[in-house]
Parts: C-alpha cells; structure tokens; sequence
C-alpha cells in the first residue's frame, strides 16, 4: 500500500519519504498525520476526532492524502527553483 | 473420508471445507518449524541422488505428519503400524486434491456459513465502496504486530478474517480483532475454503488499489509518453 498512493512515496522534487517512518511506526503516524488535519471530523457528533477520522471511508481518506500529497510536492518543487535562484 | 483401523473409525478431510483455520494454525504450530528447517536443508543440497532421496524421505514424512495430524492417530503408531505404499495409494490422492483445490480458490463476495450470510467487501476501492478506514488500519497495524512477534501467517490470516469476513450489513468494530473476542475465537473454526478466499481477497484488494491511485495512472501515461 506506501507504494501504491503517492502520499507514501518519494516525489521527484524530493519530497520527505515516509516509507521508513511506516516501517517503524506502522500506520500509527498516518492515523495521527490525517486526525491532525481534521478533515474528516465531525463537530457535534459526541465522537472525537480521532473516532471520527477512524470511521471515515478509506477511499475518502487515501484520495484525499494522495492529492495533498501532490499538492505539497508541488509547493516543495517551487521553494525549491526559488532557492536555486 | 472415513477408515478403520484397529477396530476404530477415523477420518481425514477430502476437501478443503472440512479443514478449519484453526486446524491449519495448529499443524503450522506442531511442524511449521521443522518443515521449513527440513525444506532449507534440503535446498541448500547439492544437485543429486542424495538429494533426490532425501527429497523423497521428507515427502513421506510431511504425508505422515498430515495423516497422524488430520487423523488423530499418534504419529508413532502411523509410522509404526500403518503401510507407507498403502498409505501413499489411499491418502496422497486426498491430500493431492486438498492443494489441487487451493489452487482454485477464487473471490465471492457472499458465504453461506454456520446458517448465516458472511460477507467480504468489494476488492475494488472506489467512491461506493463502504471499508472504513478504521478498518484498513487495524488490519495493517495488526499484521505488523503479528509479523513483530514472529507470528506465522496462518494466525494473521485469522485475524484478518475476524476483521474483513462480516455478516451481512454488520459495521467493523476493534475489538473483532482482539484475541479475547467471541468473533476472532469463532474464525478459527472457519473452513480453509472460506479463509483462503479472504487471503485472495486481501490480494485482489492490492491489486486494485494499486490501479485505482491517480497518481500512479499518471507516472504510467508519462511513461508511455
């Protein structure tokens, strides 16, 4: 699966590869990365944010990691020309 | 299948559905080890007759394993008392097809099991498809424990089945994956037909992910490109 979502994998403008952190700390810091964002958080439903993260879809959950994971390659690649500069 | 011996009736299993999940773990318990330690040996044996009949020593023995395990008959007294050419001629067939039908075993998405319906979800992940993410983890989590401890597949694969093989409409809950719990207790009496058809499942499931990431589909265009 950290090869099949490119959140998990290493972007071409150098972006942090996570594969490691998994192997060591399993999907525990992923849980803990998507419950941080609090996207899939649902206020007023007696659940914390944690529980709610948990009982989100999975499809919801990998394409939206997928796309940041996109999105913050993209910014990195930027920062990155401009420090060249 | 039924026999006789010493005026008592035995069976052993001639199908796959007669073999529990936790029958399987059992046998992995009781020989796993020296199995794996005999097939290494083996390997490692330069090409030859001494190979060959060291081979053919190892396959008896795994057929009496399986027999005295399956049957019930103390693995002393089947080597001592029971003819190994009539074993070979009356049981190899059974155990033959026992692998011949793991070979075929492939994705259904219904089981009719103990009077109940038990369900698999869909291999396929896309914006329909109701897995929960909580459940994705856990089993992640899970199988990284077990592999941690040095737990063997068949028990991660009775875990996996207490936490994918529900029944019908039934929503995941953590604790179907905890070895206290009444569910995970009951898979190990799930047929070996039925669990395989998980393991297939779960292989399938990476499959289709794999082809269902965007970003993926991408790198392969700019490939082709």
């Amino acid at each position: 699966m950290a090869k099949q979502f490119s959140l998990f994998t290493k972007g071409k403008s150098g972006g942090i590869d996570l594969s490691s952190h998994f192997e060591k700390w399993g999907w525990i810091s992923f849980l803990t990365y998507v419950t941080e964002k609090g996207l899939f958080d649902i206020s007023g439903n007696s659940k914390t944010k944690l529980e709610n993260t948990k009982a989100a879809k999975l499809y919801d959950v990998l394409i939206w990691a997928d796309e940041r994971s996109d999105y913050e390659m993209a910014i990195t690649a930027y920062q990155e020309k401009l420090y060249q500069k | 299948m039924q026999f006789i011996f010493k005026n008592k009736t035995y069976a052993i299993p001639a199908s796959l559905a007669q073999i529990t999940l936790g029958q399987r773990i059992d046998f992995e318990e009781q020989y796993g080890k020296q199995i794996s330690e005999r097939e290494t040996a083996i390997a490692a044996m330069d090409e030859g007759a001494d190979k060959q009949i060291e081979q053919t020593m190892y396959h008896m023995e795994l057929l009496c394993s399986s027999f005295a395990f399956f049957s019930g008959i103390d693995i002393a007294e089947v080597k001592e008392h029971i003819d190994l050419t009539k074993l070979c001629n009356l049981f190899l067939p059974c155990f033959k097809q026992l692998f011949e039908q793991q070979q075929e075993v492939g994705l259904q998405t219904t089981y009719l099991w103990n009077d109940e319906v038990w369900e698999l979800a869909s291999p396929e992940l896309h914006y329909t498809s109701t897995m929960s993410f909580n459940e994705f983890l856990t089993a992640k989590q899970v199988v990284k424990s077990l592999y941690d401890l040095g737990e063997g597949n068949w028990t991660v694969l009775q875990y996996l089945c207490a936490i994918f093989l529900r029944k019908n409409e039934e929503a995941f809950e953590e604790y179907f994956a905890t070895p206290e719990s009444e569910r995970f207790k009951l898979m190990r009496t799930l047929p070996m037909d039925i669990a395989l058809s998980v393991a297939f499942f779960l292989t399938s499931s990476s499959k289709a992910w794999l082809n269902n990431s965007p970003y993926l589909q991408k790198e392969n265009q700019e490939v082709l490109i």
